[in-house]
C-alpha cells in the first residue's frame, strides 16, 4: 500500500489528487480502488452498521474531492492523508450521531446498552471488532481505557483527561503505547 | 499543557503516531505541525514513514471487504458532487448586482435628466450598494473560509482569489492572498456573542513566520475614539495584548505577529473595547 518511497511516487501521488480536485472520473475511480478496501474497514470498525459504514465511505470520497488540493507530499504520503480524512470524518460522524458505541456494542453483544439493536444489522457484525477488543483486553487498565475511548469511541485526549482526572501527558504516552502494543501484536499474530 | 517549545524525536513520533489515527485536538496538531516543520530532513522522512505505515495498517481493522455495489455507489456520488459544485465566483455576486443597480440607476438617471445633483446622488450611492455587494459577495466566501475548519474553505477560497479580491486587498491589504492562499495558516475565527451586532473577525497566522492579518469589519469607530484591543488571556489568566484597532464599520486589515501557540490549549482570544470584550475567538 506504501508504494509511494520515492519522489517520483510522490509527484505521481500529487498529480492524482490534482486530477481528483479538477473532477477528473478517472482519477476518482484510481483513487477508489487504490483506497477504497481500506476505508471501508476503517469504516467498518467505527460505525455500528454496514449500511452506516458505507454511507461513511461515500461522504469520505466525497470530502477527499473536496480538499483534494489540499494534498501535500512533502507533509503526508497518500495513504496517510486518505486515512486522515477518513477517520476525521468518522469521528466528526460519532460526535455528531450523539451516542457513541461502547466496547459491547462494538463487538456486537445484543446487550450493549447503545446503538446496533436495528434487525437490519447483519449476523457478521458481532464479529466485526471481537479479534480487536480481545487484543485490548489484555492490555494494562489505562491503556485498554484510553484505547477504547479514543481510538473507538472519538473522544478527543482532552475528553479523556477530565473523565479521568489523569494528566493529559499520561493519557497521551498511555495511548500511544497501547496502540504500538496492539500493532505489534497483531502483527505477530498475522506472521504466525 | 503541553510546552509549544520544540519536540524531541520521541516526542514527535508521538504526536504523528497519534495525528497518523486522528486523534490530536487542533491544538496539538497545530503544536505538531510546527515542530514537524523545525525537524530536520531525516527526521522529517522518518515521520512521514511512520505515518503511512500507521495508516496502511490493515492488523487492527476488521476482515470485511466492500462490495462492488459500494464501488459503483461511491462513484456515482462523487460525480454528482462534481456535476452540482459551482465554484462560484463568489465575489463576482457582487458585480452581477451592481450592473443591475447600475441599468437601474440609468434608468432613474433618465426619468430625472433635469436634476443633475440627483445624478450624482444615484452615482454616489451606486459606488457604496457596489462596493457593499462586493464586500458582501467577499464576507461571505471569508466566512465560509474562516468557518469550515475541515477544509471545504480552499475551493471557495480560489472562488473568491479568482475575481475581486484585488479590490479587497486595497482594504485589507495587499497580503491577504497570501494569507488565503496557504494551506499552513492558522486561524482563530471570532465571533459575538450578541447576535443583534454585525461584527464578525478572523486572525490568520502563518506558521512559518507567525506574521498574521487580523481582518475585521463591523468594528464601529468610536465616539472617544479610543481604539479596540486584540488579546489573548494565557491558561494561567494572564492577559497579552497583541495589537492595537482603530474601529472602521467597513472591512479593515491589520498586520501583527503573534505566536497562536505560546499561549496555551486553553487560551482565550479577544477583541476588546474599553466598555468590555466585543468579540471571542476559538482557534479552528
Amino acid at each position: 500500500m506504501t508504494n509511494d518511497e520515492n519522489p517520483k511516487m510522490s509527484q505521481q501521488d500529487w498529480m492524482l489528487m490534482h486530477r481528483v480536485a479538477s473532477g477528473d472520473e478517472d482519477a476518482v475511480e484510481e483513487l477508489y480502488d487504490r483506497f477504497g478496501a481500506l476505508v471501508f474497514k476503517v469504516s467498518r470498525q467505527l460505525m455500528p452498521t454496514r449500511a452506516e459504514a458505507e454511507d461513511a465511505v461515500q461522504e469520505i470520497f466525497v470530502r477527499l474531492w473536496q480538499t483534494a488540493d489540499r494534498y501535500d507530499p512533502r507533509r503526508a504520503k497518500l495513504v496517510t492523508w486518505v486515512m486522515l480524512i477518513a477517520r476525521r470524518h468518522l469521528i466528526d460522524r460519532m460526535r455528531r450521531s450523539a451516542v457513541r458505541p461502547t466496547p459491547a456494542t462494538l463487538e456486537g453483544d445484543p446487550s450493549g446498552s447503545t446503538t446496533d439493536r436495528s434487525p437490519d444489522n447483519p449476523p457478521q457484525d458481532a464479529e466485526r471488532n471481537a479479534e480487536l477488543l480481545s487484543r485490548i483486553a489484555e492490555l494494562p487498565e489505562l491503556q485498554r481505557t484510553v484505547i477504547e475511548r479514543a481510538y473507538l469511541q472519538g473522544f478527543t485526549l482532552r475528553e479523556i483527561s477530565e473523565q479521568l482526572d489523569a494528566p493529559l501527558g499520561t493519557v497521551k504516552s498511555a495511548l500511544s503505547r497501547g496502540l504500538n502494543r496492539l500493532r505489534e501484536r497483531a502483527k505477530k499474530d498475522w506472521a504466525g | 499543557m503541553t510546552s509549544p517549545t520544540a519536540m524531541t524525536r520521541d516526542e514527535l513520533l508521538e504526536f504523528a503516531a497519534l495525528d497518523s489515527y486522528g486523534l490530536l485536538d487542533e491544538y496539538e496538531a497545530a503544536l505538531y505541525s510546527r515542530a514537524f516543520h523545525q525537524a530536520t530532513p531525516s527526521l522529517q522522512r522518518d515521520v512521514l514513514e511512520l505515518q503511512a505505515q500507521i495508516a496502511a495498517d490493515e492488523t487492527l481493522l476488521p476482515k470485511d471487504e466492500p462490495s462492488e455495489e459500494l464501488r459503483t455507489r461511491v462513484l456515482r456520488a462523487v460525480n454528482l458532487a462534481i456535476e452540482q459544485d459551482t465554484p462560484t465566483p463568489l465575489a463576482s455576486i457582487g458585480r452581477d448586482v451592481a450592473a443591475r443597480n447600475n441599468a437601474n440607476n440609468r434608468q432613474a438617471a433618465h426619468t430625472d435628466a433635469s436634476s443633475g445633483s440627483f445624478i450624482r446622488f444615484l452615482n454616489a450611492n451606486f459606488f457604496w450598494r457596489a462596493a457593499t455587494f462586493l464586500l458582501a459577495g467577499v464576507v461571505i466566501a471569508m466566512a465560509y473560509v474562516l468557518t469550515d475548519a475541515a477544509g471545504q474553505h480552499d475551493r471557495l477560497t480560489m472562488a473568491a482569489i479568482q475575481s475581486d479580491v484585488e479590490q479587497v486587498e486595497q482594504l485589507v491589504g495587499p497580503t491577504l492572498r497570501t494569507y488565503l492562499a496557504d494551506a499552513a495558516t492558522q486561524r482563530v475565527v471570532f465571533t459575538s456573542d450578541n447576535s443583534d451586532t454585525a461584527v464578525w473577525a478572523t486572525l490568520m497566522v502563518r506558521e512559518g513566520d507567525r506574521k498574521a492579518l487580523l481582518i475585521a469589519e463591523g468594528l464601529s469607530p468610536r465616539d472617544d475614539d479610543r481604539p479596540y484591543t486584540l488579546q489573548v488571556r494565557d491558561d494561567e489568566g494572564r492577559v497579552h495584548q497583541i495589537a492595537s484597532i482603530d474601529g472602521r464599520s467597513q472591512l479593515l486589515g491589520t498586520r501583527v505577529e503573534v505566536d497562536l501557540l505560546a499561549y496555551g490549549a486553553n487560551a482565550t482570544w479577544e477583541i476588546t473595547s474599553p466598555d468590555g470584550v466585543v468579540l471571542t475567538g476559538t482557534m479552528v
